[in-house]
Order: C-alpha cells, then sequence, then structure tokens
C-alpha cells in the first residue's frame, strides 16, 4: 500500500482530503490558541487557572527549552520540555499557585523527596521539584503515550487489553504503597499507557500535597466544613474516590487506591461507571464471570471488606486472564468456526477494534503479556455460556454484492440472548467501502438475520445462514438487485477493504 | 507576570455585538415576515458554503449517485422557500445542527412524496457543483462513524477549507501567492516550534521578517476561522463552544 503523509506536529496520517493539505485536527487546534483548554473532560466548570504562556515558562526555566503546551487538568498544566544539559526530553508540570507558606514548601519538598524514590517500571518517575520564581513544579518522566480516558472515549477496550493492563497497575500501586505512599486519584486521566503497551501510573502524591495546601489556605478563610472542591477545581474525581474518601480526605489508606482501581476497572470492561446497585460486569459484557467478584469486591463500600493489598488484585486478574487464555472468548471461537467455513483463502486476524492506530500497537504489545505460564492448581473453567446456532451462524464478516451497486460487507458484531444483531455495514462503488459504514441493530427470526435501515430508502436485508441475501429495496425507478455474500475471515473493515478486492466474487 | 487571560484586541463587547447583527445564521433566525431578502441572501451564502455534508450524507445513507445529485438539489430547493426556519427550534442556536435535523426529516418524510410527485418547474435551484459532488465522495477514506458524525466531520473540513481557501485568496490579491505556500505548514503547531531560522534562511529572508510574516499568517488565519465559525452560530459566546466542539469531532477517529 502506499505510504501516507503524516502530520509533522502531532504524527497522525493526512487524509487525502486534507485542507490544503494541512492535518485539519492541528489547524483547528491552532484556531483555538495555545493555552487554551480543549476541555476532553465533563464540560462545566471551568478552573481560574490558567496556565502561563511558553514564554513566560522559558524565562523560568533556563535549563529547560520549553517545546509545547500538552494538557491542563484539576492539578495543573502540564508542558512537553527538554532538559538542555542532558538532552531528554521530560514533562513539566507546574502547579496552581497557591497560598502555601513556608510550612507548605517545607511539607512539598518532603512529600517530593519521597515521590522521587519511586523508581519503579509502572510509574512515572519524578525527576525533579522545587520551585522556581513563586511557582511549584515537577519535572517527571516523558511518556509518549495516550492515557486511559482518551482510549475509553475511543473505543471500547476489550477483556483481554483490560486483563492485561490492571495487573500492571496493581504492580505499580503495590510497589508504591509498600514505600508508605498513597496515590488517592487513581483516574483513567492518571494511567498512562506508552507505545510499547507499558502501564505508567501518573500523577502520585499530587492529590494530597494540592488537598493539604489547599485545606491550609482555607483554614484561614472561612470554608464551608466538609467541602473538597476549592472553586471549580476539585481534589480527587468524585466517581472514582473511595466513600470514605469522599467523607474525610485526610483519613484515607492505601484502600482507597483498591477502591477507585475498582472503578477504571469496571469502566473499561462495561465502558460505564458503577452506579447505584452495581451490575456485575458479566451481565453487562460477555466476560469470565469469576472477574466479577474481583470487581466487585474492589468496590465494597468498606475498606475492611476489600483486597487489603492491592496485589491480591493483581494475582486474582492475572490467574483469571490465563485460565481463560486456554478457552478463548467466545467471540473468537466464533471466528474459528467461521472460518472453517469459508471458501476463501483469506487469513486476517481478526483485532475487532475500530480505533485509532495507537490503539492498535497497544493491542499487540498487550496481547503478548497474557503468555504467563500456567499456575499450579488448574482451577475448573465455568461452561461457556450457551451460543445459539444462529449466533454461530452469523457473526463475523460477509461480503458480496447487493444493492444497485457493486459491492457491500456486513460484520455482525454481537449477538445477543434475545436474539438483536449489532450489525455495520457499508457498500459502494469500486473501490471497495468509499462510501462508509452505517451501525443499525439487526435481529434474528425464524433462524434469518433481518436488517431495517433507519431513514433514507426503506431497505430491508434478510439474510441467509447459507449467505443468501434477499430483500425489499424502495429506490425510485431502478430495481433491487440482490446476492449471496460470502464470508470473510477478518471483522477488521480496514483488513476487510484491503482484501476485498483479491477476492474472487464469482468464485 | 499577571495570570488573567491577556485582552484580545476586538473583544470589546460593543463591536461584537453590532458587528454579529450581519452574520449570516443570526441574520436568517432574525428575520421576520416583512422583509426576508437579507435573510434569504444569507441563507443562500450559507448553504453554498456547506453544500457538501449534506450531499454525504445523503449519499452514506445508499442512495445512488444520481439520486443523491437530485436529493441534495431537492433539499435546498425547499430549504430555500423558507418552509423549514419557522421550525428552528433547539437547534437554532447553530446552523450545522439545525441543518442536519432538517436534512434527516427531509429523508424520511419528504424523500417519498418527493420521488411521487414530478419535479415541476421554476424551482429556485442554488448553482452548485454537484458534478464534483462523487469525485470528491470516492476520495474520502473509509470511516466507521455513523452518518452524523461523518456529516459533523464534513462540516469541519468544509470549513477549514473554506476558511484556507479565503486566506489564500486574499495573499494572491496581495501579490503574496508564493508567501501563502511557503508558510502554510506555519499554521501548525505552536508559535515556538516553527522553523524561523531554516526558512530565514531558505528564503533568504531576516529571521525577524520571518517571524512577523508567519505571526500575521497565524493571525489571519485565526481571525477568519472565528469569523467564519461566527456565520453558523447564533452570538458571539458560542463561537468557542463551536470550535472546541468541531475539534473534538476531528479528533474522534
Amino acid at each position: 500500500m502506499d505510504t501516507k503523509p503524516i502530520c509533522s506536529v502531532c504524527g497522525k496520517p493526512v487524509a487525502p482530503n486534507a485542507p490544503e493539505g494541512l492535518c485539519p485536527e492541528c489547524l483547528l487546534k491552532a484556531g483555538l490558541g495555545t493555552g487554551v483548554d480543549i476541555g476532553q473532560d465533563t464540560g462545566g466548570k471551568t478552573s481560574r487557572f490558567t496556565p502561563p504562556k511558553i514564554e513566560e515558562l522559558a524565562a523560568k526555566f533556563p535549563q529547560l527549552e520549553i517545546l509545547e503546551f500538552t494538557g491542563q487538568g484539576g492539578m495543573g498544566a502540564v508542558y512537553k520540555a527538554r532538559q538542555k544539559q542532558l538532552d531528554r526530553v521530560v514533562a513539566l508540570k507546574i502547579l496552581p499557585p497557591r497560598a502555601g507558606g513556608p510550612a507548605f514548601a517545607e511539607r512539598f519538598a518532603r512529600e517530593a523527596r519521597a515521590l522521587a524514590k519511586l523508581n519503579h517500571p509502572h510509574i512515572v518517575t519524578l525527576y525533579e521539584f522545587g520551585q522556581s520564581d513563586g511557582l511549584f513544579y515537577f519535572l517527571m518522566e516523558y511518556v509518549d503515550g495516550v492515557n486511559l480516558r482518551r482510549l475509553l472515549s475511543n473505543s471500547r477496550i476489550s477483556p483481554h487489553e483490560a486483563l492485561a493492563i490492571v495487573p500492571q497497575i496493581c504492580e505499580g500501586l503495590q510497589f508504591a504503597h509498600d514505600s508508605g505512599i498513597v496515590h488517592r486519584d487513581i483516574k483513567p486521566e492518571n494511567i498512562l499507557l506508552d507505545k510499547k503497551g507499558q502501564v505508567k501510573i501518573a500523577d502520585f502524591g499530587v492529590a494530597k500535597m494540592i488537598a493539604e495546601s489547599l485545606t491550609e489556605a482555607a483554614e484561614k478563610t472561612v470554608a464551608t466544613p466538609g467541602e473538597l472542591t476549592e472553586a471549580g477545581s476539585t481534589i480527587g474525581t468524585p466517581q472514582y474516590m473511595a466513600p470514605e474518601q469522599i467523607k474525610n480526605s485526610a483519613e484515607v489508606d492505601h484502600r482507597a487506591d483498591i477502591y477507585s482501581l475498582g472503578v477504571v476497572f469496571y469502566q473499561m470492561l462495561t465502558g460505564k461507571l458503577p452506579s447505584g446497585k452495581i451490575e456485575p460486569p458479566s451481565r453487562k459484557v460477555r466476560i469470565d464471570v469469576r472477574l466479577d467478584e474481583v470487581v466487585l469486591r474492589a468496590l465494597e463500600k468498606e475498606p475492611q471488606r476489600r483486597y487489603q493489598h492491592v496485589s491480591e488484585m493483581g494475582t486474582a486478574v492475572e490467574t483469571i486472564s490465563v485460565s481463560s487464555a486456554k478457552q478463548p472468548l467466545v467471540k473468537g471461537a466464533l471466528k474459528v468456526m467461521a472460518w472453517t467455513k469459508t471458501k476463501t483463502a483469506i487469513v486476517g486476524v481478526a483485532i475487532a477494534l475500530l480505533g485509532i492506530g495507537a490503539t492498535v500497537i497497544v493491542v499487540h504489545a498487550l496481547a503478548s503479556r497474557t503468555q504467563a505460564p500456567l499456575p499450579n492448581d488448574i482451577s475448573i473453567q465455568p461452561p461457556s455460556p450457551a451460543v445459539s446456532p444462529t449466533a454461530a451462524a452469523f457473526s463475523g464478516a460477509w461480503v458480496g454484492e447487493w444493492g444497485h451497486e457493486l459491492a457491500g460487507a456486513l460484520i455482525v458484531e454481537d449477538i445477543s440472548s434475545n436474539g438483536t444483531a449489532h450489525v455495520i455495514y457499508s457498500w459502494g462503488n469500486s473501490p471497495w467501502f468509499k462510501a462508509g459504514w452505517t451501525r443499525e441493530i439487526g435481529y434474528i427470526s425464524n433462524d434469518d438475520l433481518r436488517l431495517d435501515t433507519n431513514y433514507g430508502p426503506r431497505i430491508s436485508y434478510t439474510l441467509k445462514p447459507d449467505g443468501t441475501l434477499s430483500g425489499t429495496y424502495q429506490l425510485g425507478d431502478t430495481p433491487p438487485t440482490f446476492g449471496t455474500l460470502y464470508r470473510v475471515g477478518s471483522t477488521n473493515p480496514a483488513a476487510i477493504r484491503r482484501t476485498a478486492g483479491r477476492v474472487n466474487l464469482s468464485r | 507576570m499577571a495570570w488573567n487571560e491577556s485582552h484580545r484586541p476586538g473583544d470589546d463587547p460593543a463591536t461584537c455585538a453590532s458587528a454579529f447583527v450581519t452574520t449570516h445564521w443570526s441574520v436568517v433566525l432574525a428575520a421576520t415576515g416583512a422583509d426576508t431578502t437579507k435573510a434569504q441572501a444569507a441563507l443562500e451564502h450559507l448553504c453554498r458554503m456547506y453544500w457538501y455534508p449534506i450531499y454525504h450524507f445523503v449519499r452514506r445513507q445508499g442512495h445512488s449517485v444520481h439520486d443523491s445529485q437530485d436529493l441534495t438539489q431537492e433539499f435546498f430547493a425547499r430549504l430555500l422557500e423558507k418552509k423549514w426556519i419557522a421550525d428552528a427550534d433547539q437547534s437554532r442556536g447553530r446552523f450545522r445542527s439545525y441543518l442536519l435535523m432538517v436534512l434527516k426529516r427531509f429523508l424520511t418524510v419528504e424523500w417519498h412524496r418527493a420521488n411521487a410527485q414530478k419535479r415541476a418547474g421554476n424551482r429556485h435551484c442554488l448553482p452548485l457543483p454537484l458534478d464534483t459532488a462523487e469525485t470528491r465522495y470516492l476520495r474520502e477514506p473509509a470511516d466507521t462513524s455513523t452518518p452524523e458524525q461523518a456529516f459533523e466531520r464534513q462540516w469541519a473540513l468544509t470549513l477549514l477549507e473554506t476558511v484556507l481557501h479565503q486566506l489564500r485568496l486574499e495573499y494572491e490579491k496581495d501579490g503574496k501567492g508564493r508567501l501563502f505556500e511557503t508558510f502554510k505548514p506555519c499554521l501548525l503547531g505552536s508559535r515556538e516550534s516553527q522553523p524561523y531560522a531554516a526558512l530565514a534562511a531558505s528564503l533568504d529572508m531576516s529571521e525577524g521578517a520571518v517571524k512577523v510574516a508567519v505571526h500575521r499568517l497565524r493571525e489571519r488565519y485565526r481571525n477568519r476561522l472565528k469569523a467564519e465559525i461566527a456565520h453558523t452560530v447564533a452570538s458571539p459566546a458560542d463561537v468557542d463552544n463551536e470550535m472546541r466542539h468541531l475539534f473534538r469531532v476531528l479528533n474522534r477517529n
């Protein structure tokens, strides 16, 4: 395939339809100007903290070359910088200026010293900290990758990946807990994944320092008791905070981190935050039921009912993922069955993730991590959920001729027990699938898959397990034509596009 | 150094308010029964700019090339007959949302009627370059987003293309077309990360002159971008939000 040009700023590929050949995202970003909060998190309150301009910083940090502003959270502003002497790329984090007196500075130094001792592959290393011209700052390891929030908002993380990510977080957290440090603000934004798929936990202990400095400042003025927020910025993110942390943030121990990790884990598996009467993840997503226990235990309201050490949680997750790797997830099983039926000789690695390029790299790296040695006690496998013959018959990807245009593809992603199927389909003139993909809900009826389009021309498709496609199709005077669909081995739309040209439809 | 946001010229509320009366969408929304010529012209201007996302959306529904062209033309003809402006309720804030809303309605309900009746002459036809639409459509990379997401993405791309095109014309009119072409990549990335020294060397200009030229270009681009967005929203306060929204739309894929 011809190599696509990439943007020199963000590294993403530039499509041929890009305006004046420039990366559209970077163009819009340029329109917003530097230092403006893009606001990826829940919108609403904007903090009063305006990050300093790069020129200001360059003056305060002569030993650094400030490269660019990378983001802002409630905890401060982060910049990518280069240590001139060492020629090393680092992350510079500037804390919002507070009325912290000398006592705060002393505590800040003590805390930071403790943090600097946290040298672990899964923790973002702290290189330097201090005060420069009234600004408190950290110099940290620069992680070239994405944070979990980005992955969560772009595409659902598969259970396989979640099972590979969580143990790494547990390792890092356990190391910190052993050193007497509690994170207090575990959330997707603070879990980073570098290009090799390694987890790096960021912003350790910063939450506590900020909380202390604010309590100090608040004590000087009149503060509402029990209030954790300060004019727009929240200490600890409420959805991820343990109940005891919300009640009284001063007296929490390492088990609060376990709770927060439980929330993150839940979100990775189900895509939602646990709320109210927590529904076990296996009811929402097809995963090993033993994971329910792990997640729910981490989410216990009483700290003493949770795992007492985060390493226990990590071991539990690893045990489950190793034993379930022997028996692939049901979806994978379906694909194997589909392959043996297909007549075309396409071998595709089915990574059913419709996400960004970075995500794909992560998946490759993470997948290899689950090849751990077998444990000594081989526990009895729970029976796999019953799969109806129809589900097996339809799941996967099909291509063929339909409508009154040349070709189309249909991917059946998910069939639930009540017979509804998540389908994405595409059609278009040659070259294949230029028309893009549409997502619909189909349903199994009388052993056939039926699909009605939502608007536009009224099309109703009926697909039989043998691939025969029929239906009704109202489009002006053109008579509808349907044909037969054929299985292909990959459910990756891009892969289907690439291989479709080589498929000889007339067999 | 103060932590407050620096005061930008042109932020004066008085000038903003009066400037806004003349932006297209606010003119359309403000139109009363009496004099609608201005509103009509404004709406036409907007339609001629954003017709492609409409075509894209229609095409994505599975209509053939020919039908898509017809439907797009028909849609705009109906829109300009002012039948639907009164219906703009919650989507009034953004022309983008409004347009998508009426388009979807058009495709579900109106489409059948349109097909049944033969199209009468004397329709107010917008001169749209529909013959180029399909070529453009085929050049799009395949994507997995919903038609609505694709519409918003096309909207953002159309906006950027228009802004850059206008910017280019502006420079070419001043005889600085080559300058635009050379400094175009400097629109991306931060001000600090631009290769001023390298550019100065290759153009035989002083670094100071390069910095000034680049700064001007970036500023003009930002102003034009904001102005174009302003044309599609109802009030000045909405411009930043709309820009952020479009950034998120592009960032999605």
